[in-house]
Order: C-alpha cells, then sequence, then structure tokens
C-alpha cells in the first residue's frame, strides 16, 4: 500500500496506524499517550496530523493508514496546536525544568537539596534529562507558559513500598492504568475522580498492596513523566550506561538491562526500550536485584575471630589464614557448601578445589535435600514458557505468583483472557486467581490422597470425587494440556509422593508441564559438581567428623556446628551464632562475568557492569589464590555438555499427616524462604520486600481474621499438637480462608509438618 | 517535650512548624535560630525562625522537606510533641536606622527574612522586599511581607507572578525603581546567597547573607559549621549565621555542603517507607 507523508510516498504495510507508519519511515510525530505496547488511546492530542478528505486533525495514533492517503505532519497550524496542547499539560505540571536559564550555575548547589518531598522543578525532578515532556518540549520549541501556572497540590504519596506517585506531575496520559491492564493484566490501578481531582491509583482508596499489585514496575517504567518513580532511584537522575543482563533469582533468569551511573548500578529495567518497555519481570528483579548489590552492610573487609573478638584483615592476610588452616588438612574431614546463585566458572573452580586440591568429597548446598531432586528430575521434561502459548487448558498447582515466576503467571494470564480454561489448584490466591474457571481447595492435609484419587481414577475409573472427576474430563478433552508446577513442593512433608502422583498423572494423560525453581543456577551447580544431599553433611557435621567448613555463598547453618573452623566466603554476613573464624566477602552479581544454565542445560552468559571495590575480591580470585598459597595449581574445567547429576535420596523416617479438627482447625502452610541470594535473604537486603513479603509472620485471610476478630500487627499464639510459636498477624488476601502461611528462615520445619493443623489466638488473652 | 501548635504544608514541600516554647520567645531576636529534634532518635536540625509571639508563647519556623530528618519532621501534626526546641542561637542580626534596606527572600528565605523586616521598618528604614520563587505556587507571605515593606517585588522563574527570570533582575530593578541601598539583607538557600553576592558585590554596601551549613550542636564545638570568611575560619552557629556575603568562600562552602551526599542519599534510597 502507498501513503504520501509531508510530500513523501512510501509503501506502508496494511492496518497499521498513521503514527506506525511515519516511525516505520523515521518521521518523527510527538506523541505521549501512544505506547507500542497498548492499544490506540488518543488521550494526549500532540500526534494530530493533516490528512487529505478527513475533517479536522485526526490524531495519528487511532487513525489506520488507507490506500493513497495524503498526510502532513509538520504544517505551521499542526504546529502551533501542538504548542498550545503542551503549554496547556505544562499549566499544571511543574515547569522550572523547561523554562530556566539558571540550571548549569545552579547545579553545584542543588545535589544537596534535591532529596524534597513533592518536585516543583528541575533536578528535584526525578526524571530530569529523561522525560519524554522535556524532548518534546525541546522539539516543539516553547519556552513560555501563556496559560495561568496552577499547582494542584496533591499529596505525595510514599506509603507503598518500590515507588512513590507525585500526581502533580501527571498529565494522565494513562500509559500505567493501560499498561496494569493491557500489558500486566493485573487491573490493579484505575483512574479516579474526575477532572483536576483525577489522580491514579487502585480504587476505594486502597494501597497497592491491597489492590493486588504485583509490583512489577510496569507502571513506574512506561511512566513519560516523573511522577510514578521508584524510591530506590529516586533523584539518582540519568543512568549514564543500559547493559544486558539476567536476573539470578530463579531459574527463569530474565533477560534485564542494568542501569549504570558513575560505575555504580542504580536500578534495572525490563530489555528494551527504557521508556517503552513494560516488560515481564517480578518485582525481585525489577526492584530488589539493585538493593542486593547496592546493600550498605555488604561486608567489606576480611575479618577474622580472634579471641578477643573479630578484627577486621587484609585480603593478603584473610587468604594466609584460611590457605595455613586448608594445607595439611585431612580431605576427608573437610566439607564444602556451594550456593545454587554462583556462576558455572566459579562452581567448577570451587568444585577443583575442593576435590583436587584437597581431596574432598564432601560437596553439597543447602538447598539440595528430597525434594529438591524429586523436582529436578520431573523438571528435565519441563517446556519453556513459550511453550505455555499453545496450550489449551492450564491447571496450576500450588503457585503462588503474586510476586514471582511474572513471564509463567503472565502466559497464564494471557492465555486464559484468550479463552483457555484455567483451574487453580492449591491455596494461595494469587494474580492468576482472577483468571481461573475454578480454584480447586483440596481437603487440607488430604492433598496425597487427592493426587492418588486422580492417578487411581485414569487407570481404573473408579474412586474419585466430583473435582477429580471434572478436571480429568477437562484435561482428557484438550489435545494440549499443561500443568503449572509451583515451588511448594520442595516444603511439603508429602512433596515427594505427591510429585510422584503427578509424574504418573502427566504421563497417563500426555500432558505437558512447566516446573517453577526459585533458585538461580541450581542446574549448573548439580552438572559441575557430584553434590551430596544437605542432610547428609550435616549430619557427618554434628558428628563430629568435619573439622573444617568452608561456605561459598552458602549458610546451611544457623548455630554452629561442631567444627574446628568455618570459612564463611560471601559479601553478606553470616548468622551471628555460626561464630565463623574467617569471613571473606567476595564480589556478587553485577561485579563478576559469568555463566548459567538453566534446567534444559542452556546456557546463558553476563558480563561484569560495575566493578567490586578495590579491596573485594571474586569467589574465583579467592580460591585461587588460597589455592597458590598451598601450592597448588587449578585446572578449572566445564564440560562442554553439561549432565545433571542428581544426589542419591536418602530415606526419611515418614511423618504421618493430621488433618484439621476442632482443637486444630487451621492449616499452616509453612515455606522455607526462596526469596534469597547466595547467603541473603531479599527480606534483608530490601525494605520493600519486608512490607509485601514478610517472613516469619503469620499471614491470614481477611474472613478468618475477622471471624476470630484479629486485627493487622497483632501477637498471635500458633499452637500444633507439638508445637508453640509466637509471631506477629498480617492479615492479607493471598491465601485463602482456613490456610495460614509463614514464609520462615531456618534450618528446617517450625512444626512438626507442613503442612500443619493449628489453632490460633491472641497472645495475653 | 514541645508542643506543636500547628505544622502545614504552606507550599509544596516547605511546611510551616509552630511550636510553643515561651523560654525562646522571650529572649529570641531577628536573625537568630533554633535547633530542633522531631523524635527521641533523629538528629538535630538547625532551623531559621520566621515568626514568633511572645503572649501565645509560639515560635513559627518554616522549613523545606529535603530528606529523612525533615522529612519526619513533616509528618508531624498539631497536637504532637517534640524533644528539643534549643534556641536563640547565633547572634542576632545587627538592627539599625541604615536608611534604604533591600531585604531578599527565597525558599525557607521568605519566611525567616520575615523577621528582619518587620524590624527593620520598627527602626524606621525604608525596607524593599524582594522575594524570588520558580512560581507563583511557590511564594507565600506576601501580605504579611507588604505590611512590613515599602514596596515588594516578586520574580519568578516563569513569570507567572511578578517579573520573569531570577535574582539577576535586581539591578533593574534598582535602576528602574531609583533605589540606593544602604544595606542588603538575604535569606534562602547557599545559590541565592553566592548569586545576590556576586551580582550586588559592584554596589559597594554591605550584603548580610544568613548562611545554613551543615551544623551538628548549634554551640560551637563540633565545628561542621566552618566557613571562610575573609580568609578566616569561622563557625557559623556562634560567629553568624550572618555574614557579610562578599567575604565568604562560596565553592568551599558548596563543597562542605555535599560531604555527607552518600549516607543523606542512602537514607532516602530505600524501597520501603523509611519506617522500619
Amino acid at each position: 500500500m502507498k501513503i504520501t507523508i509531508n510530500d513523501r510516498e512510501i509503501e506502508v504495510k496494511e492496518n497499521i496506524t498513521i503514527l506506525k507508519a511515519a516511525e516505520d519511515n523515521d518521521i518523527y510525530i510527538p506523541h505521549i499517550c501512544a505506547h507500542p505496547q497498548l492499544t490506540p488511546y488518543g488521550g494526549c492530542r500532540l500526534c494530530i496530523v493533516e490528512v487529505d478528505g478527513l475533517r479536522g486533525y485526526p490524531t495519528s495514533c487511532t487513525t489506520t493508514v488507507k490506500d493513497g492517503m495524503v498526510i502532513r505532519t509538520n504544517t505551521t497550524v499542526l504546529s502551533e496546536m501542538r504548542q498550545e496542547i503542551i503549554q496547556l499539560m505544562l499549566s499544571d505540571h511543574p515547569s522550572g525544568c523547561l523554562i530556566c536559564d539558571e540550571e548549569e550555575e545552579c547545579s553545584d548547589n542543588q545535589v544537596t537539596i534535591r532529596k524534597v518531598g513533592a518536585t516543583t522543578g528541575c533536578r528535584w525532578c526525578p526524571n530530569d534529562k529523561d522525560c519524554e515532556l522535556q524532548k518534546i518540549v525541546e522539539y516543539l520549541e516553547v519556552n513560555e507558559i501563556k496559560f495561568p501556572v496552577y499547582y494542584q497540590g496533591f499529596r505525595v504519596e510514599k506509603e507503598d513500598p518500590f515507588f512513590d506517585r507525585d500526581y502533580n506531575l501527571c498529565i494522565y496520559c494513562g500509559r500505567c492504568v493501560r499498561i496494569c491492564q493491557e500489558h500486566r493484566k493485573s487491573n490493579v490501578i484505575t483512574m479516579n475522580q474526575r477532572g483536576k481531582l483525577t489522580t491514579i491509583s487502585p480504587p476505594y482508596k486502597m494501597t497497592h498492596i491491597e489492590g493486588g499489585c504485583e509490583f512489577c514496575g510496569a507502571c513506574v517504567s512506561v511512566c513519560p513523566t516523573g511522577s510514578n518513580f521508584e524510591k530506590s532511584r529516586k533523584w539518582a537522575g540519568k543512568p549514564d550506561t543500559y547493559n544486558d543482563s539476567f536476573c539470578p533469582l530463579c531459574d527463569l533468569n530474565c533477560d534485564v538491562q542494568v542501569l549504570e551511573k558513575k560505575k555504580k548500578i542504580i536500578g534495572i529495567l525490563p530489555p528494551g526500550d527504557p521508556h517503552q518497555s513494560g516488560g515481564d519481570l517480578c518485582v525481585k528483579g525489577r526492584f530488589c536485584l539493585s538493593e542486593l548489590v547496592n546493600y550498605p552492610e555488604r561486608i567489606k573487609l576480611p575479618e577474622f575471630k580472634f579471641t578477643e573478638g573479630y578484627g577486621v584483615i587484609t585480603n593478603s592476610e584473610a587468604i594466609q589464614k584460611a590457605a595455613d588452616v586448608l594445607k595439611d588438612a585431612d580431605g576427608e574431614r573437610v566439607a564444602f557448601y556451594l550456593s545454587p546463585n554462583l556462576s558455572l566458572e566459579e562452581l567448577a573452580t570451587a568444585n577443583y578445589f575442593a576435590r583436587k586440591v584437597l581431596n574432598s568429597g564432601n560437596i553439597s548446598s543447602s538447598v539440595l535435600d528430597n525434594n529438591l531432586i524429586a523436582m529436578i528430575s520431573l523438571a528435565q521434561e519441563s517446556i519453556s514458557i513459550e511453550d505455555i502459548k499453545s496450550s489449551d487448558c492450564i491447571i496450576s498447582l500450588f503457585v503462588n505468583g503474586n510476586y514471582s515466576y511474572a513471564p509463567v503467571t503472565l502466559e497464564v494470564k494471557r492465555a486464559a483472557d484468550r479463552g483457555v480454561p484455567y483451574y487453580q489448584i492449591g491455596w494461595f490466591e494469587d494474580t492468576t486467581s482472577r483468571f481461573s474457571e475454578k480454584q480447586i481447595v483440596i481437603p487440607p492435609g488430604k492433598e496425597k490422597l487427592f493426587f492418588r484419587n486422580i492417578v487411581k481414577f485414569l487407570e481404573k475409573g473408579s474412586g474419585a470425587s466430583a473435582d477429580i472427576k471434572e478436571l480429568v474430563r477437562l484435561i482428557k478433552l484438550s489435545p494440549l494440556p499443561t500443568f503449572i508446577i509451583g515451588h511448594h513442593f520442595l516444603d511439603m512433608t508429602e512433596g515427594v509422593e505427591i510429585l510422584q502422583s503427578i509424574k504418573r498423572i502427566i504421563e497417563l494423560t500426555a500432558s505437558r508441564f512447566f516446573i517453577t525453581i526459585p533458585y538461580g543456577n541450581v542446574s549448573g551447580l548439580l552438572s559441575i559438581v557430584r553434590a551430596k544431599l544437605n542432610s547428609e553433611i550435616t549430619e557427618l557435621c554434628n558428628k563430629g567428623k568435619i573439622d573444617i567448613l568452608y561456605l561459598v555463598g552458602d549458610s546451611p547453618f544457623q548455630d554452629r556446628p561442631p567444627v574446628d573452623f568455618i570459612i564463611h566466603q560471601s559479601s553478606f554476613r553470616p548468622p551471628d551464632k555460626l561464630q565463623a573464624d574467617l569471613i571473606i566477602p567476595a564480589a556478587v552479581w553485577g561485579e563478576i562475568s559469568g555463566t548459567y544454565v538453566d534446567i534444559h542445560k542452556r546456557r546463558k552468559k553476563f558480563s561484569a557492569v560495575v566493578s567490586p571495590g578495590e579491596d573485594i575480591l571474586t569467589n574465583e580470585e579467592i580460591i585461587l589464590k588460597i589455592s597458590e598459597e598451598i601450592g597448588k595449581k587449578i585446572m578449572k574445567n566445564i564440560p562442554e555438555v553439561l549432565e545433571i547429576f542428581l544426589p542419591n535420596k536418602i530415606e526419611r523416617k515418614k511423618i504421618k499427616l493430621s488433618t484439621p479438627d476442632t482443637s486444630f482447625p487451621y492449616m499452616l502452610i509453612e515455606e522455607k524462604t526462596h526469596n534469597f541470594y547466595q547467603n541473603v535473604s531479599l527480606n534483608t537486603v530490601s525494605s520493600g520486600m519486608r512490607m509485601i513479603l514478610p517472613e516469619e509472620t503469620l499471614i491470614m485471610n481477611p474472613e478468618d481474621a475477622y471471624k476470630l476478630g484479629l486485627k493487622n500487627n497483632e501477637s498471635v499464639i500458633v499452637e500444633s499438637a507439638n508445637e508453640r510459636k509466637i509471631y506477629l498477624l498480617l492479615i492479607r488476601k493471598i491465601i485463602l480462608p482456613g490456610f495460614l502461611y509463614l514464609i520462615t528462615t531456618g534450618e528446617g520445619l517450625s512444626y512438626e509438618s507442613n503442612p500443619c493443623p493449628v489453632h490460633i489466638r491472641r497472645e495475653n488473652v | 517535650m514541645f508542643e506543636i501548635i500547628k505544622r502545614e504544608m504552606i507550599v509544596p514541600n516547605l511546611h510551616l512548624l509552630t511550636v510553643r516554647a515561651p523560654d525562646i520567645t522571650e529572649e529570641i531576636q531577628p536573625g537568630q535560630f533554633v535547633i530542633v529534634r522531631s523524635h527521641d532518635d533523629a538528629e538535630r536540625i538547625p532551623l531559621s525562625v520566621s515568626d514568633w509571639n511572645k503572649d501565645e508563647e509560639s515560635l513559627t519556623m518554616i522549613f523545606m522537606e529535603v530528606g529523612r530528618s525533615t522529612g519526619r519532621l513533616a509528618e508531624l501534626s498539631s497536637g504532637d510533641r517534640i524533644p528539643t526546641v534549643v534556641g536563640p542561637l547565633g547572634k542576632p542580626t545587627k538592627i539599625d536606622n541604615f536608611g534604604n534596606v533591600v531585604c531578599i527572600g527565597g525558599c525557607y528565605g521568605i519566611g525567616s527574612i520575615y523577621p528582619v523586616v518587620r524590624a527593620l521598618k520598627e527602626k524606621g528604614n525604608n525596607v524593599y522586599t524582594i522575594v524570588e520563587g520558580r512560581s507563583k505556587y511557590l511564594l507565600y507571605w506576601l501580605d504579611k511581607l507588604g505590611l512590613c515593606s515599602k514596596r515588594i517585588f516578586t520574580i519568578t522563574r516563569d513569570g507567572s507572578f511578578g517579573l520573569k527570570g531570577h535574582i539577576n533582575l535586581i539591578d533593574g530593578i534598582f535602576n528602574k525603581e531609583k533605589i540606593k541601598p544602604d544595606m542588603i539583607f538575604v535569606n534562602g538557600c547557599t545559590f541565592l546567597l553566592s548569586k545576590t553576592s556576586k551580582v550586588l558585590s559592584k554596589l559597594n554596601v554591605p550584603i548580610i547573607v544568613n548562611l545554613n551549613p551543615i551544623m551538628i550542636d548549634g554551640t560551637g564545638m563540633c565545628g561542621v559549621c566552618r566557613v571562610s570568611v575573609n580568609g578566616k575560619t569561622k563557625f557559623a552557629c556562634v560567629d553568624g549565621p550572618d555574614f557579610d556575603g562578599r567575604l565568604i568562600d562560596w565553592k568551599e562552602l558548596f563543597k562542605r555542603r555535599k560531604q555527607y551526599m552518600t549516607e543523606e542519599a542512602h537514607l532516602v534510597h530505600d524501597s520501603g517507607c523509611g519506617r522500619k
């Protein structure tokens, strides 16, 4: 199809807008509300054009091209009209940055006073120099505002984590509302009120947390002004560089771009144009990752436990001390713990050091247990995220997708939105629940039986409940059914057995499945290291068969086990009670280059964005230097073909699960936190994460809290048949009525089983 | 504990804080300041005093929300109590009958110049007040200042009220209105103070600037508020805060103001809500 823009005849595709046609041919039409990931809106009116044969000045973002169309985009009339439109916008948008000529001189002063509450101009604005309004004002050559200036006087909203909202800067382009609805399918925010009172927030004065916000940051990314802005890089200014990398926080290893300024990582964005990409990230990658690297309490210098307490030593002293201890050690009596967040290179170096230099076979990771082994062995048959798209029925099993696995939940939501039937099984209410045709709540304590019954029904056609019959019918009717398996099986007492049943169901129904694994490079760990189970090494430690414990970014113990010497090699402080003898800080993600492997053995490389600081060595450097000091060379070897090696399962004593009854009416769901990087929990490094998903806090559904007359932040006693513990209460909809949700940080389970029937009451009553 | 009579945001970011402090209102004179703490675990913040009333025992400060501590102060409301209001601190501004006096205020200084303007008027001076801000909505107290001034001029960056531009228009005002100042007083941000001193130094009249460096104890012990005046080290808390702007080493002062940037930014660069 041929059209003419500004006397230039161009060939364009059919069914595209004039704006798109112009952009494809490098013709600039100013616009704000139009966005490549969103449907046309026609709100800002800046993209008006003249089209022969069309009355008035149509907006190019909503008008589709027609064969032979003659379009003009930059006439004097259009330019004058656009100037007037932008001046109207600026009349209630603080515009000090646009028309002040004192800027350069004043900049020396501003750095100290820019951390203001409300933005009223230039450097005080978090979006200064990176603002779409500034660019358009420059293009339209506007240098005064002829309309009366009006300040809207909205209170800056700061009570939600991760981003602040200053609606005094808002120009009502609606991009945030639309990206939340159309791209993220979250429908959390909307335009409230009308006219000059309009603000954007969840309805009915709910906070973002109450409104079900995932804190994905899409609304912040697409905001053309500074009105939505992330707290942790407010006032940091325009980044110097944008670097491609990926997130190390879970097995999905999502692509990200790392924003660097003055050799510091200031933020993380999804890939693509920084202002245009809503992205598929979750809160951890979008917001927590930069806080992790910049955590102010990271250890900067090595420490040694002298008799009188910890003292700071130099790196060479630390390496000398480590070498002295390890030099004559009996390899059999040295144990290594490696974090699943280490890169292949780091793992290979540590593995060679352990096996060949020290002759030790005691290598493990705190995450390695029977449940993980069962999950990983199943996961190797898992489909990829893209394959979820082609499913024609989706069943999620114990997925809690509120604050993690966003690419997966997004595919589920998008599929369900297209009409694919979606069934949710479990006890969580998450961002996908709204899209589910049915939420099946398994009778508490009967989870294993439920899945066994499905197998039985599939094999023999008998003994099934109505729910199971409906589910099986759905699966059998669909040519490509897909199961999404949550990471909760890692924590459940009967996780291994249930996974066996699920495996059987998948075989019997020829279904596909996707497994979510919360550890960044656990496949890499298992393909480089012939690791033993965590419990095997802890037992050795507790029996006094280990003298030296070498922890590389891992923290399997809260209390000190009976060993002679503990080397803790990580930037993040070990638990106080561990009483590590030698602490050596090491560079983290963003400061090193390396490779990760996902469950399908695909390798992904990331490069260092910043340097770790002059005194911090990388894990590889530290181990190489210790080895050199011992007098041995390291020949790290990463095999061309990676093969996942699974340690043998250890038979455990069977724990019998009880069902809730009148004395213990609630079912407590425990989850050992999976939101960590190396040995630090994201709750520690990010105060925002503490607000949305606090650890060691009891989460309860509002319905149950109302029935029991309990309020937020009250101390409650949670009692099972054998245990009695006190927690703070948090009332949230993320868990269904009848269940309680507890994220723990300890070594093992807090209660005798998971799930566990409990009784709950207010303390001191 | 000191009771807060009133706390409100009068223009974006600038908060008015009135506390009951009878001992201070008995003693205080124009140009002096107080040190305030918002909570028991909060840091000390020096604040210029903008007004007081002996009969009501009320002391009014206008402060800008620029970080963690002022942010916490801005969250308080009337009826709350704060642990510390120490003062009056610093030397009072020298007030006499000078003849023609120009008083310049910007930002929080629009408020803190008011006691100076009032006192000068009482001594029989012709006071010309110049108030500047980024836009109309950032100016306040024009009625109060107008009552004590012979003339009042406003300068806004966007021209939404009065003259369009910034403080270097001041020369033009003097020429047009035929004002020959005998004395100049300036209150406001360090940039305004330094810029005015630069622009007006050719007039050869004293330019008294009310400094606001980083300060801790306010009694001359810590020395954080040091400033070089005419080559000599002075402490703004006990030797000032009034100095002749023509003699100050501004470059050094700007540098000193930035020394805790990282720490200041860290406190506000927190993804939670600052309350642990």
